[in-house]
């Protein structure tokens, strides 16, 4: 593939910050419909609710910081800051109308090395504030990466087994035709859950549960807050993003340009792993964790055999 | 008007109101979370996140103190409004316009602001020393942890520098010798009882002891044992919206608090009856939600009994839950009737079963757990007797 | 560019190393240490070993990170700042990592570099592969994920409850308001 051009480097985490936005904004008006819809000011209640991220970004961006006693504040920040730094680098491998920002050709592990990253941020973030409640919502992480990082694992290396490369375009363009999402659908339903574990969000967003008044981020507010609430949504994006390329062909449809389709593609992932956080409570990892062991991992295991043979012949 | 005005006002024009309630200030706080849906702003999840405290009904000395603690690290623009056990619906609508136009203060609280840095963090030590810590320059390849919760309640020997109390180490149930944090759950916490506060001892995220307190209880009437079946309705849905807060299901939450308004509305059965059954069926046909309350919060119905508990109190989360939900289903129709403890919705029983029974259940479970299992029994320690810890 | 690059994270790499003995808390000296192999997983990049490269950092971050899980078993002191040293034994310590760097040094220094022979391959992950795997690709495959499959078999076996199961969660439920 072709170097992209510079503009692709720019392009690129304008792209994400809008979609991450607009997660964002969908959350927001999600919430105002299951609590009612209702709201006073400019407009009705749901259309009002679209603004709620812009006045929540302005608020945080005036708020003080707030400390804490012996707060650990230079790791604190370092897992702050990883989150969104992490989140974009993964996307520069994402292939975006044929061709990524980043021409890795081991795309796949780079993606799941930033993801990971992600566990010493967030582990970070909660030592760092010296607050008991914190601490447990980053050990929390910890534990929910030991369930839902193997299964990730085979389900990364099924799709690479598929098409034979660890190159996201190279993975997109192997499915020419049928979806990988079609035949290896244990993988893109593991991948789905995994999507939502390693941006810890809904159903897997124990680690900043409510029963924890907030858990990692409970001791984070003003800007601290705003980067790592930021650099949730950007995870989000892009654990969407990449499903794309791994499972839903991705830039190939009819009519409109690859770039659109990745697009489209990536919004409806988005749209259904922001919506899951209505519709499911959270799950808490000393019951998932069994799960995730005795039936997720052989099941991935089972899948990449399946898909193995079909390789093979 | 510069542009740091301009940005404040803009931010704090949907600020993120935290709702504590004293044990009498129930319907205070009903009215407050009202409000504040009306306008279409979002609860906070922690007064850490936030600059707008609402106090809700009169809390006692200790109370007080808890929120005091919370408040001096609040993180400015800030502000912190009250609202009285008796206010009306007006006077909540006056209170929030009174704290938006407080919070849009630039220049005031810019002048707080500038204070607290100066004055620094909130330390649980006294906060005039505790500076030296030279002399606390440990060699050491030991643990130590300490202690520092939300609510305030310290109880330790040793300190570390900086004045936190360090923890000490206990034999845990895994045969290993781990450090112990001492960690107040409550008073002031979002989906509580209010007025409990549970001291924990913690060895990772498993609670090993709980000592339970009532904090400033008054003898009021609890509200929802007011009469009719209207109110005790109310009630449950109240409790159960907790109950699925905690459970991290905000969206089922949030309908559950919706319904409840409607029923105080005066809302009639017949709008109500199909709006709750799809809640009803959502919440209690959730595999996932059975799967994370089943088997947590046992008790047994002897228990149940020799406590004093309501035969509804039996079972686990789950059936808690269940209980709630078919005791609601039960009540819409006939929501004008007096209400009659021969019925399903019987009134409280009073909270002190409850609160004899919650640290029997809370010892041994993980944190997650302990919260689901307090919010299952959800005691009104409205109708406790002045019983101040 | 890439040998300003090289020295860079080799300077990087060794500063955040010693850092480890330096910092005053075990939470900044297990990231020193993360930091440290970071920057040699990305050295690793700078020479086109792209799976490597990012696999000793993928595995350096999750080791660190399961290091973390083990600190805080033994000790909940959120951030750490007990201040505690990291050096034990300074002397002997000292004396042995002052040999063995001597030694290694001298290695690099003193061993005949082979001259480079033929081209670097196409795909150095394929290679790689071939290299350390060979005819016997698939053997290793199976055998991996029967390694993985005992040791989860394992560990179910043996784990009669979990950390949060509680033996005889029935009797003291009963019990109610016992201490």
């Amino acid at each position: 593939m072709a170097e992209s051009p510079v503009w692709a480097v720019v392009a690129l985490p304008l792209a994400l910050a809008a979609l991450a936005w607009a997660a964002a904004a969908l959350d927001a008006v999600l919430g105002a419909a299951s609590a009612g819809g209702t709201g006073s000011g400019p407009g009705p209640g749901l259309v009002r609710a679209c603004g709620d991220p812009l006045h929540e970004a302005v608020r945080l961006l005036t708020q003080q910081r707030r400390r804490t006693l012996m707060a650990d504040r230079p790791l604190t920040r370092i897992g702050v800051v990883v989150l969104p730094v992490a989140a974009t680098l993964a996307a520069v491998v994402v292939p975006l109308g044929g061709r990524a920002v980043a021409d890795l050709p081991v795309g796949v592990v780079w993606f799941n090395t930033m993801e990971v990253a992600v566990w010493g941020a967030l582990w970070l973030t909660g030592w760092g504030a010296d607050s008991a409640f914190p601490l447990a919502g980053g050990y929390r992480f910890l534990a929910q990466g030991m369930a839902y990082e193997l299964p990730h694992m085979f389900v990364l290396i099924t799709a690479a087994l598929g098409a034979g490369s660890l190159d996201l375009g190279e993975i997109a363009a192997a499915q020419d035709g049928l979806w990988f999402a079609v035949w290896m659908p244990v993988a893109f339903a593991v991948y789905l859950v995994s999507a939502l574990a390693m941006a810890f969000w809904g159903p897997l967003g124990h680690p900043l549960g409510g029963d924890l008044a907030g858990g990692a981020a409970l001791e984070l507010s003003g800007p601290d807050r705003l980067v790592f609430l930021a650099g949730r949504y950007l995870l989000l994006t892009v654990a969407a993003a990449v499903a794309v390329p791994l499972f839903l062909g991705g830039g190939a449809g009819p009519l409109l340009p690859a770039w659109a389709w990745t697009l489209v593609k990536t919004c409806a992932v988005l749209g259904a792993l922001v919506w899951a956080r209505r519709r499911f409570p959270a799950v808490r990892m000393e019951r998932f964790m069994g799960i995730a062991w005795t039936v997720l991992i052989p099941a991935t295991l089972l899948q990449m055999l399946v898909v193995g043979v079909v390789v093979l012949d | 008007m510069g542009l740091r005005e301009r940005l404040v006002r803009f931010g704090t024009a949907r600020p993120r109101p935290f709702v504590v309630a004293s044990a009498g200030g129930t319907r205070a706080r009903l009215i407050a979370e009202a409000e504040v849906r009306r306008r279409g702003w979002r609860e906070a999840g922690s007064p850490a996140e936030t600059g707008l405290l609402v106090v809700c009904g009169d809390p006692g000395a200790a109370l007080a103190e808890a929120i005091e603690t919370v408040w001096r690290d609040a993180p400015g623009p800030r502000a912190r409004v009250r609202l009285p056990a008796e206010a009306s619906a007006a006077e909540a609508r006056r209170v929030l316009d009174a704290a938006v136009a407080e919070l849009a203060d630039v220049a005031a609280q810019h002048a707080d602001a500038q204070a607290r840095i100066t004055a620094g963090p909130w330390n649980p030590a006294a906060p005039d020393d505790g500076g030296d810590t030279s002399a606390m320059d440990h060699d050491m390849d030991h643990g130590t942890g300490h202690d520092r919760g939300h609510g305030g309640h310290e109880h330790h020997m040793m300190m570390r520098p900086g004045g936190l109390a360090m923890a000490e180490q206990e034999d845990d149930r895994d045969g290993l010798r781990l450090d112990v944090l001492h960690v107040p759950f409550g008073p002031v916490l979002r989906a509580w009882p209010a007025g409990l506060r549970i001291d924990t001892a913690l060895q990772g995220d498993v609670v090993q002891l709980a000592e339970v307190t009532a904090v400033d209880t008054t003898g009021d009437a609890p509200y929802w044992d007011g009469a009719g079946v209207r109110r005790r309705v109310a009630g449950r849905l109240d409790s159960a919206g907790r109950l699925l807060y905690v459970a991290g299901w905000d969206g089922a939450a949030s309908r559950a608090a919706l319904l409840r308004d409607g029923v105080l509305d005066g809302a009639s059965g017949d709008v109500l009856g199909p709006r709750f059954a799809v809640f009803a069926r959502r919440v209690g046909r959730s595999r996932t939600l059975r799967w994370m309350t089943g088997g947590i919060g046992r008790i047994a119905p002897e228990a149940a009994e020799r406590h004093g508990l309501a035969a509804r109190h039996g079972g686990d989360v789950a059936v808690r839950l269940d209980g709630w939900l078919s005791e609601i289903a039960a009540g819409l129709p006939r929501l004008d009737e007096p209400a009659s403890d021969r019925l399903e919705l019987g009134g409280e029983s009073g909270a002190a079963g409850p609160l004899a029974v919650l640290p029997g259940l809370l010892e041994g479970e993980g944190l997650a757990a302990a919260r689901l299992i307090v919010a299952s029994l959800d005691p009104d320690l409205a109708g406790l007797g002045r019983a101040d810890g | 560019m890439q040998a300003f690059a090289f020295w860079v994270l080799a300077a990087a790499a060794a500063g955040s190393g010693a850092a480890v003995f330096v910092v005053d808390s075990m939470a900044r000296a297990t990231f020193s240490l993360l930091g440290s192999f970071l920057c040699v997983g990305a050295e690793l990049l700078l020479i086109d070993l792209h799976y490597l490269g990012v696999l000793v950092m993928l595995m350096m971050i999750m080791e660190m990170l399961v290091m973390a899980v083990f600190m805080i078993m033994y000790m909940m002191n959120p951030a750490g700042l007990m201040p505690m040293s990291m050096v034990h034994n300074r002397r002997g310590a000292l004396a042995i990592s002052g040999t063995a760097f001597a030694a290694l040094a001298a290695g690099a220094v003193l061993v005949p570099w082979p001259e480079r022979r033929g081209a670097p391959p196409a795909d150095p992950t394929r290679a790689l592969g071939e290299a350390v795997m060979g005819p016997k690709m698939l053997v290793m495959m199976v055998i991996g994920i029967a390694i993985l499959a005992t040791m989860i078999a394992t560990v179910v076996l043996a784990t009669h409850r979990g950390r949060y199961d509680r033996p005889g969660s029935d009797a003291r439920a009963e019990g109610g308001g016992g201490g």
